[in-house]
C-alpha cells in the first residue's frame, strides 16, 4: 500500500467554490477561507466546460 | 480642477464622445494579424470591443500573449508583457496614442467592483485580451491609429506666429506645477499660489541647465549650418525629473523628440533618442520609459500631433482645441510635452530653417 | 524641521490624483512643504535640495511613490503623512477587499491562499467534476457538496483521488469534520478521539451530536457521499478514509456509518475493517453483520456512538430500547390518561433522510402497515414515514432543514386527517440549519391539534433533536420550546420511533419496556 498522507495535522485552510454560506460559516469558525465567485464557464454549457477542463489539465 | 472660459465646450463635447475628430483622420482598417482561434467564449463576462489602437501597441500584443496588470487608473489599465512591453487599455476619452488600446469600456476601471489590481494576469487568447478574470477586450475589429503628419512644407513665419499663440495659451492656462515655469518665454504671468511655488521654483532651477542645453543643441541642429554634435550630457539631467506619473522632464524630452521627427529632423531625432533612452531605463519608471520609446520613434498622443499640424498651418486652425486636448493629458504632462514641442519650434524659428533633415556626425 | 517620508512600492497613480493629494496635504496644520513624487534619481536630488529627502525616501526606486512632508512638529508631519497614505491607499484597499477577495477561479484563489489544503465545492452537479478534478490535480482534498453528479463522474473523481491519496468527500456530501473543524451542515462538537467515516451527512450529525452528549469528540468525520458503497464506485473513499483513520495518531476508535453496501463492496469493506487495529463500530442501516470480525455491528446511529464510547472507555455496552424505561412508562401512562390513542396512525415527517430510514427499519419490525416515502396508498390504519429531503419535495425549494414550510403544511394537513394520531418528527440543528426550527414546528403542531380536537380527535407529537449545546440554535432552548409546546422529546431518533409505536400499540410495552435484549 502506498504511503498514506497524514490526515490533516495542519489547520484547515479552505477555498470555497459555490455556496457562500459555507465560506461564511468557516470564517465564523475562525478558518482561513477564500471564496470563489463561481460562474458557469463556457456559456453555461456543462459538456463544453468539462471538455475544456480536461484539455486544460493536459497542459 | 482647471477652469476654462466660455467657448471651449465644442472640444469638450468632442472629447466626451470618445475619439476626437482631430485624431480620426489617420485611422485605417487594421488586420490585427492574429490567428483567430475561433470566437472564444467569455462565459457571462462582457467583452468590450477595441475601437482604436496604436501600432506599437498592436505589435506588442501580437508578439506576446502573457501579460500582467502594471497600473490601474480610472479610465485605463496599463499592462506589461513578460518582455517588458507596455500597453494602455482604456476609455476612448484618453485619446489615441501609440500605446493606447481604446475600447468602449466603462469609466471606472479602478472601481471596487471591477476588482482589477496590479500584478493580476492578463492573457491574449486569439483576438481576445483577458484582463484578469473579469474584463475581456476584443481586438478583432480594432482599427490602427497613426499620427497625422504635419504638412511637408511649412513656413517658419507661419510657425512663429502660431508659436506666439501657443505661448499665450500656455501662459493663460498652464498649472504652476511642471516645467512650463522653466521655459523662459512661457513663464506664467500670474504668480503661483501656495507652498507649491518653492518646490516648483527648485524644479525650474534643477531643470534649467537641461533645458538650456537642449535649447542650445536644438538651435545648432536646426540651423542652416548645423553643428554636428550629439546632445550634451546635461540634457539627460531632465530624465525622471519632476512631479506627476510621468516626470515633467520626460514629457519635455518626449515632446521634443516627437516634434523633431515630425518636422523632418530625422538624424537629430535619432541623436536625441540615443542620448535619452540610454539613460532612461534606469532613471525613470516603466510607464514613462515606454512613452519615451514611442516618442523616440516619433509617436505620441494624438493631441500632440494635432497641435503640431495646427502650428504648421496658416491661421493655426483649432489650435485652442488642440491645446485643450493636450492639456487633458495627466496634470502637467501635456503642458510639459508642449514645452518640448515649443522648444523645437522656437529653435527652428530662431535659426530660420524650413524643413528638411540635417546630418549629425555619429558619435 | 521634522521631515517624514513614506515610500509606496510599485505605486502608479494618476497625476491629477497625485497633485490633488499633494495639495490637500499642504493645507494640513503645521505643514510647510510636501511632495508626492516618483522615486527617480532626478527627483531624489530635487527633494534633497528642497530639504525633503529622508533615509526612508532614498529607498524609493523609480516605480515607487514618495510621500514626503516637512512640518512644524513630528506629530504634524506624521499625521499629514498618514492622511496622504490613507487617501492613496484607501481606494486600492477597497478594491482588494471586495475585488481580490472574490477570485473567480480556483487558480486565482490558490494565488491568494497557496497553503489551502481543502477545496469545498457546491456548484451544480454537471459542473462538479471539472471543478473537483482541478482541485485534486492541484493536490488538494475536496469536499463535494454538489448532488446530481453523474455516477461515472464520481467514479473518475474518486479514482483520481485514490491515486493521489487525497480525500474526495462526495458528491452529495453535506457534512464533514477535519481536524476538529466542521464543514457544510454540521453540529458543533468538540475535537476528540473518535474518527468517523460516513456515507450519510445526517447520520454523521447524529453520531457526532451523540458523542458530544456523552462527553467525547471527533478527531475527523469524513463524509464519502451517499453512493460511495455502490457497485460502480466500489467504496473507494470509504476504504481510503478507513485506512487514514487507522493510521491517524489522533484517532483512538473508528465508526463507520452508511446504508448497506453492495455485496461485492461488502467483502472489500470487511477486509478493510479487519485491518484497523483500533476499536471499530459499524452501523450500516439495514445490513446485518457479516459474521465474526473485529468490528462491532450495531443497528442504530446513536447506538454506534454509545458502543464506540464504551469501547474507548473499556466499558461494556449493549443496546436497549430505551435509556430510561421508567420515564417512558410514566409519560405513556400520562398520555393514556388523556384518552385512548390506540388504533391510529403514525405520520413521520423527517428532514433527515437517514433518520427517516432508521425510523422505518425500527417501525416495520414493530408494526404492520408501515409505508415509506409514499404520499398515498395503504389501506386502513397505516403508518407513513416521509423523507422531506427527497427530490419530490425539494425541487425548486430549499432543503427542509433550512425551510420548514413543506413540513408545516403537511402537519396542518395531518390535523385534518382522521387517520393520523401521532406525529413523529426530527429536528436537526447546527450550522447551515434554520436558526430556530422549533418555533415554526411548535406553532404548526398547535394549529394541527386545535383542528384535530375540533374534530374530536387527539394528536400526539413525538420528536428527537440532533444537536449539541454549542450549536447556534442552542440545544436546551430548542428542547424547551418543544416541551412547552406539548411535544414528547426522546433522546434519540430510535427511541422516538419506539415511543411513537408504544402510543399506537400499547402491548409493545411488554417487549420494549420490560425485557432486555
Amino acid at each position: 500500500m502506498t504511503e498514506q498522507k497524514v490526515l490533516f495535522a495542519d489547520p484547515l485552510r479552505v477555498i470555497n467554490i459555490g455556496l457562500e454560506l459555507f465560506a461564511e460559516d468557516l470564517k465564523a469558525a475562525g478558518v482561513e477561507v477564500v471564496h470563489v465567485n463561481w460562474r458557469p464557464p463556457s456559456g453555461a454549457n456543462p459538456r463544453l466546460a468539462a471538455l475544456l477542463a480536461s484539455l486544460e489539465d493536459d497542459e | 480642477m482647471r477652469s476654462w472660459g466660455p467657448g471651449r465646450n465644442v472640444c469638450r463635447v468632442a472629447r466626451r464622445e470618445g475619439v476626437t475628430a482631430l485624431g480620426v483622420a489617420c485611422v485605417e482598417p487594421a488586420s490585427i494579424g492574429l490567428a483567430d482561434v475561433g470566437s472564444e467564449p467569455t462565459g457571462d463576462k462582457p467583452s468590450f470591443p477595441v475601437l482604436l489602437l496604436g501600432c506599437p501597441a498592436r505589435r506588442a500584443l501580437v508578439s506576446e500573449s502573457s501579460w500582467k496588470i502594471l497600473a490601474v487608473f480610472r479610465r485605463s489599465v496599463y499592462c506589461m508583457s513578460r518582455r517588458g512591453a507596455v500597453v494602455c487599455v482604456g476609455h476612448p476619452s484618453l485619446g489615441a496614442g501609440p500605446l493606447n488600446v481604446l475600447a468602449a469600456l466603462p469609466r471606472d476601471l479602478d472601481g471596487r467592483n471591477r476588482g482589477l489590481l496590479p500584478g493580476a494576469p492578463v492573457r491574449r487568447n486569439g483576438t481576445m485580451l483577458h484582463v484578469d478574470v473579469r474584463l475581456a477586450v476584443s481586438l478583432a475589429k480594432g482599427r490602427l491609429w497613426r499620427p497625422t503628419p504635419p504638412p511637408s512644407h511649412w513656413d517658419p513665419a507661419v510657425l512663429a506666429g502660431n508659436l506666439d499663440a501657443l505661448a499665450s495659451e500656455i501662459r493663460r492656462h498652464a498649472p504652476p506645477a511642471g516645467l512650463t515655469q522653466a521655459f523662459p518665454n512661457l513663464r506664467t504671468r500670474t504668480p503661483s499660489a501656495g507652498f507649491g511655488s518653492e518646490l516648483t521654483g527648485r524644479l525650474a532651477h534643477a531643470a534649467g541647465p537641461g533645458i538650456e542645453a537642449l535649447r542650445t543643441w536644438l538651435e545648432s541642429v536646426t540651423s542652416a549650418e548645423p553643428i554636428h554634435e550629439a546632445p550634451p550630457a546635461a540634457v539627460a539631467s531632465l530624465i525622471g525629473l519632476g512631479p506627476g506619473l510621468t516626470p515633467s522632464g520626460d514629457d519635455v524630452l518626449g515632446g521634443a523628440l516627437i516634434a523633431l521627427r515630425a518636422l523632418g529632423w530625422r538624424d537629430a531625432a535619432d541623436a536625441l533618442a540615443r542620448r535619452t533612452l540610454a539613460r532612461a531605463r534606469s532613471r525613470t519608471h516603466a510607464i514613462s520609459y515606454a512613452h519615451l520609446v514611442c516618442a523616440a520613434a516619433g509617436e505620441g498622443a494624438a493631441a500632440l500631433h494635432d497641435t503640431l499640424v495646427a502650428l504648421c498651418s496658416p491661421a493655426a486652425p483649432r489650435l485652442g482645441d488642440c491645446v485643450e486636448a493636450v492639456a487633458a493629458i495627466g496634470h502637467s504632462s501635456g503642458w510639459d510635452a508642449l514645452v518640448g514641442l515649443a522648444l523645437v519650434a522656437s529653435a527652428a524659428i530662431a535659426t530660420g530653417w524650413a524643413g528638411a533633415s540635417c546630418r549629425v556626425t555619429p558619435q | 524641521m521634522p521631515t517624514k517620508s513614506e515610500v509606496l512600492p510599485s505605486f502608479y497613480q494618476d497625476s491629477v490624483v497625485l497633485m490633488q493629494i499633494a495639495g490637500q496635504i499642504r493645507t494640513r496644520p503645521g505643514v510647510r512643504q510636501a511632495a508626492v513624487f516618483m522615486g527617480t534619481p532626478a527627483n531624489h536630488a530635487l527633494l534633497g535640495d528642497a530639504g525633503l529627502a529622508t533615509q526612508e525616501s532614498l529607498k524609493a526606486r523609480p516605480e515607487d511613490l514618495i510621500l514626503t512632508v516637512d512640518a512644524e512638529t513630528d506629530a504634524e508631519a506624521a499625521s499629514a503623512l498618514a492622511a496622504a497614505r490613507e487617501l492613496l491607499v484607501a481606494r486600492r484597499q477597497a478594491v482588494e477587499r471586495s475585488g481580490a477577495l472574490r477570485p473567480r477561479t480556483l487558480d486565482s484563489a490558490l494565488r491568494m491562499l497557496p497553503g489551502a489544503n481543502l477545496v469545498a465545492i457546491s456548484v451544480p452537479g454537471p459542473y462538479a467534476k471539472a471543478e473537483a478534478m482541478r482541485a485534486l490535480k492541484r493536490g488538494r482534498h475536496v469536499f463535494l457538496f454538489s448532488d446530481n453528479v453523474p455516477v461515472q463522474d464520481e467514479v473518475d473523481l474518486k479514482q483520481e483521488a485514490w491515486k493521489r491519496r487525497l480525500l474526495c468527500m462526495g458528491p452529495d456530501c453535506g457534512t464533514a469534520y477535519l481536524n476538529g473543524t466542521g464543514i457544510g451542515f454540521y453540529n458543533v462538537v468538540p475535537k476528540g478521539r473518535i474518527g468517523c467515516v460516513a456515507a450519510s451527512g445526517t447520520g454523521l450529525q447524529a453520531v457526532a451530536s451523540r458523542l458530544a452528549a456523552l462527553g467525547e469528540g471527533l478527531s475527523h468525520g469524513i463524509g464519502v457521499g451517499g453512493r460511495d458503497l455502490s457497485a460502480e464506485v466500489g467504496g473507494t473513499m470509504t476504504l481510503l478514509a478507513l485506512e487514514a483513520l487507522a493510521l491517524d495518531p489522533a484517532t483512538d476508535a473508528v465508526v463507520l456509518i452508511s446504508k448497506p453496501p453492495h455485496h461485492d463492496v461488502m467483502l472489500r469493506l470487511d477486509a478493510a475493517l479487519q485491518r484497523i487495529p483500533k476499536p471499530t463500530v459499524v452501523c450500516c442501516l439495514g445490513a446485518t453483520s457479516p459474521g465474526q470480525g473485529r468490528a462491532r455491528w450495531v443497528g442504530e446511529l446513536d447506538a454506534a456512538a454509545d458502543a464506540v464510547v464504551a469501547a474507548v472507555r473499556g466499558q461494556d455496552w449493549s443496546p436497549r430500547p430505551f435509556s430510561d424505561p421508567d420515564d417512558v412508562r410514566r409519560r405513556i401512562g400520562r398520555l393514556r390518561e388523556l384518552g385512548p390513542m390506540a388504533a391510529s396512525g403514525i405520520l413521520g415527517l423527517f428532514t433527515g433522510g437517514t433518520l427517516a430510514h432508521e425510523a422505518h427499519l425500527i417501525l416495520k419490525d414493530l408494526l404492520k402497515g408501515v409505508i415509506f416515502n409514499r404520499r398515498s396508498g395503504g389501506e386502513g390504519i397505516c403508518h407513513r414515514l416521509l423523507d422531506l429531503g427527497a427530490d419530490e419535495y425539494t425541487v425548486g425549494r430549499p432543503h427542509p432543514m433550512i425551510d420548514p414550510q413543506v413540513r408545516i403544511d403537511l402537519i396542518r394537513e395531518a390535523g385534518r386527517s382522521p387517520h393520523v394520531g401521532v406525529l413523529l418528527l426530527d429536528l436537526v440543528l447546527g450550522r447551515g440549519a434554520h436558526p430556530n426550527p422549533a418555533a415554526p414546528l411548535v406553532a404548526a403542531i398547535q394549529q394541527a391539534r386545535q383542528t384535530a380536537e375540533a374534530g374530536g380527535r387527539r394528536l400526539a407529537a413525538v420528536a428527537s433533536v440532533v444537536g449539541t449545546t454549542l450549536d447556534p440554535q442552542g440545544l436546551s432552548a430548542q428542547r424547551t420550546q418543544l416541551r412547552d409546546g406539548g411535544v414528547e422529546i426522546l433522546p434519540t431518533n430510535g427511541e422516538a420511533a419506539r415511543f411513537a409505536a408504544l402510543i399506537v400499540k400499547p402491548d409493545l410495552g411488554l417487549s420494549l419496556l420490560e425485557a432486555r435484549r
